[in-house]
């Protein structure tokens, strides 16, 4: 794909959601220009500056993520302007924020290039750790997000860049951890070098568990220990770090009833969603029933029920999505995640560099991950996991997040090809 | 360090293929299943919003249609065009409260099948016709009207039977209710009122007991559910007496007819295997004594017989009963009455109010005899 078919479909994005919001305000039986015009220009504008951004400061970057990107935020902004036209507004302005914030970060990386060893990476370490801590400060148990009390749809999920800092954390540790591997005899302590990285790890995976626990956004700290574990793998070809990470998973779902109560309903849900109370806490249900309105071709936007949807905007988008646009929808959000994540792991697998290698697979198995495990936490595959999708979700956090991982997949995708 | 990517990449395939399958699993294959969920609230939302077909009397008068809902562009809602007249046999179809009635024996048929849903439009594509079905009952107008009228605000019921056939030619329960302000606005409070009323206005009285159980999707009533105190028993067994034994089973449905008012199926007479509480009939009917009524003059004489009396029912609460049949021979009729009470809450079961509601329902019968004659 060539650089002007990449601004083709950002224009063919921007349509799309602008035909989508006419099709949503006709079938309120009005005709309104002004919010189609508003969506094309949200779309087109956010990913066009991003889209320049690209050109400027990583020319060499593969032409295929945006496009995937752009589409699926075109289908969930639609889906949230269906649901929710104030929250849709608000979502248009975290699409241009966020597009802003990772044009500057390609200029920020523009002089020196992406590496770990500048230092710039390790106040990470320090930002992870405060935005971990900042819910867990909440009155309110469970919560897992802070919110203004002025503007409470204005909310900040840490969780989603916690997740993000990890993998570039987990990508620096192991890159430095080869380094050691190879260098060797640079860190002269007592202890044998495989030992230290041994308890070094052990005391890392445990303590995120612990953390995830205490925040009580178990879903994100599995998700930060299954990156860890499969990036480790990713780093030294061990398939112990994927048994250990499965074994975790399953202690998660063994344990984890216990400690958590919000957890357990989950679970029970999980096993059996037909005989469980009818409304907003059977989300598996509800998002079936969703899914199963739209049948094939979906009802139409605008037509359907999906306000029926328990977090229709948040974590069960996917089963509004289904039921406004069908399995035809719901099949073309999943081949656009698969573009993006697999167009990730070609950039890991060309990039030269330990670090590129760790970082571009990282966040393509985060990004591709979410999506996979969000869905099928909404089909019910898996218990409670139903979680927001980057690009397709409501949330400033959320989005910052993808369009960040966009932007370092695209540095890494430049720097592999100079 | 590309070996293992690899292998992330290939299992990651997989789990997304596993989830378009899942996918294809919950949108197309169990989908039809979970819309019809009845714990799915969008089953009660479609169902208050959709086009139902009509529900006619056997002489072609619509007894309930949908119309456009004025209010919301698209939906539609049901309108029963005789309120009360009809509530108990024709009941009615809510979002809130459920279905009764042949909107609720029915409800399948009178359904548009014209939706999104895979079998919907695998049916639209072999052309299929999916619009709602109408449905004719068996019951005449004008005897209907007459028997509620006649019945006016008396605890009871009136039903009138084909005796050849079995076809409920009117049906009456009184007190009565509005089906239309089940589906308008202020239905909740109305409904309170309904269900706590010591009344008991939403109870069928003609047959002692509620439409749904007992009217099978055939349209036929299962007899053997039924008090033989109430109106229908009473009139079957009349009928059954009148004819060396033969009951036959009563039903309320005469045919389905499609969109294009061409008739998708009918309702054949059907002898019942058992007919239980006869003997009792016959010898009130041997007792029967001519009947005069209204509507005779002297090309149709006064050949009507009956009886009346007061007795216990099965539900505890003595009823002052009557039937009648005309012609005495080979009668086209059989008219049943019972009265609870001569009037709103006041007044005793009255063997006198129900003889003369059940002489004006064959006045009407006769009145008719020469428009309209029942086949079979």
């Amino acid at each position: 794909m060539s650089r002007p078919a990449e601004i083709v479909f950002v224009c063919a994005s921007g349509g799309l959601a602008a035909f989508g919001v006419l099709l949503v305000n006709l079938a309120r039986e009005e005709v309104r220009a002004m919010p189609a015009l508003a969506a094309f220009l949200v779309l087109a504008v956010a990913f066009g500056l991003f889209l320049v951004a690209i050109r400027a400061w990583a020319p060499d970057a593969t032409p295929l993520l945006i496009p995937a990107a752009s589409i699926l935020a075109a289908v969930g902004f639609v889906t949230i302007y269906r649901l929710d036209e104030n929250l849709a507004s608000l979502h248009g302005w975290w699409l241009l924020l966020s597009a802003t914030m990772s044009a500057l970060w390609l200029y920020a990386v523009s002089e020196k290039g992406l590496g770990h060893r500048g230092g710039g990476w390790w106040p990470l370490l320090a930002l992870a750790a405060g935005l971990v801590a900042i819910p867990s400060l909440g009155a309110d148990g469970g919560t897992i997000w802070v919110a203004w009390r002025s503007a409470p749809a204005v909310v900040l999920n840490p969780g989603e860049i916690v997740k993000f800092v990890m993998v570039a954390l987990f990508a620096i540790l192991l890159a430095e951890r080869q380094a050691f591997f190879s260098a060797g005899g640079r860190y002269t302590a007592p202890l044998r070098p495989a030992r230290v990285t041994t308890v070094w790890q052990s005391i890392l995976l445990l303590g995120l568990v612990l953390v995830g626990v205490a925040v009580r956004d178990s879903a994100t700290a599995m998700i930060v220990v299954g990156m860890f574990c499969v990036m480790a793998y990713m780093a030294t070809n061990r398939s112990a770090y994927l048994v250990g990470g499965f074994g975790a998973g399953v202690l998660w779902l063994v344990a984890g009833p216990w400690l958590s109560e919000g957890l357990q309903t989950r679970i029970t849900v999980w096993t059996d969603p037909w005989t469980q109370p009818e409304g907003p806490g059977n989300r598996l249900a509800e998002g079936l029933f969703g899914l199963a309105a739209g049948s094939l071709s979906g009802t139409g936007f605008g037509l359907g029920d999906p306000d029926l949807i328990p977090e229709s905007t948040t974590s069960l988008v996917f089963a509004a999505v289904g039921e406004e646009m069908g399995l035809a929808g719901t099949v073309v959000v999943l081949a656009a995640y698969a573009l993006m994540v697999v167009t990730g792991f070609g950039i890991a697998l060309r990039a030269r560099e330990v670090f590129h290698k760790l970082l571009a697979g990282g966040l393509s198995l985060l990004l591709g991950g979410q999506a996979v495990m969000s869905v099928a936490g909404v089909v019910g595959l898996l218990p409670g996991t139903a979680m927001p999708i980057p690009f397709l979700s409501y949330g400033l956090s959320l989005t910052m997040a993808g369009f960040v991982i966009l932007a370092v997949l695209a540095r890494v995708s430049h720097e592999e090809r100079v | 360090m590309n070996g293992p990517i690899r292998r992330v990449v290939l299992v990651l395939g997989v789990v997304f293929l596993v989830l378009v399958v899942d996918l294809t699993y919950w949108q197309a294959i169990a989908a039809d299943r979970l819309r019809e969920n009845p714990r799915n609230p969008r089953v009660e939302l479609t169902r208050s919003g959709r086009e139902r077909g009509e529900i006619l009397s056997a002489d072609a008068v619509v007894l309930a249609r949908s119309v456009p809902d004025p209010l919301d562009p698209g939906a539609y809602r049901r309108e029963y065009l005789y309120g009360s007249v009809y509530a108990h046999v024709v009941g009615f179809s809510s979002a809130l409260f459920g279905d009764r009635g042949v909107e609720a024996a029915h409800a399948s048929l009178l359904r548009s099948r014209r939706d999104l849903t895979t079998s919907g439009i695998i049916n639209a594509l072999l052309g299929d016709d999916l619009r709602p079905r109408s449905i004719q009952l068996t019951l005449y107008h004008e005897l209907q009207a007459t028997a509620a009228r006649a019945l006016g605000d008396r605890r009871g019921a009136v039903v009138a039977l084909d005796p050849a056939t079995g076809q409920v030619l009117a049906m009456v329960s009184s007190p009565s209710f509005n089906p239309n302000s089940l589906v308008g606005t202020n239905a909740a409070v109305v409904w309170e009122a309904l269900t706590e009323s010591t009344d008991g206005p939403l109870d069928n009285r003609a047959i002692a007991g509620s439409l749904p159980e007992l009217l099978t999707s055939e349209g036929t009533i299962t007899l053997d559910e039924m008090d033989p105190l109430s109106a229908l028993g009473i009139a079957s067994r009349v009928a059954a007496a009148g004819q060396d034994g033969l009951m036959m089973r009563p039903y309320l449905t005469a045919g389905v007819f499609d969109a294009d008012s061409s008739q998708v199926s009918r309702t054949d007479p059907e002898p019942m295997a058992e007919t239980f509480g006869y003997e009792a009939a016959l010898s009130l009917y041997g007792e029967s004594s001519p009947v005069a009524v209204g509507g005779a003059s002297q090309d149709r004489p006064p050949e009507a017989v009956g009886n009346s009396g007061v007795t216990e029912t099965g539900a505890g609460e003595p009823a002052g009963w009557f039937f009648g049949v005309w012609p005495a021979t080979r009668p086209t009729i059989v008219v049943a009455v019972v009265v609870y009470s001569d009037g709103p809450g006041g007044g005793g079961p009255s063997r006198a109010a129900a003889a003369s509601v059940g002489r004006a329902v064959l006045a009407a019968w006769i009145e008719m005899i020469p428009t309209s004659v029942p086949d079979g």
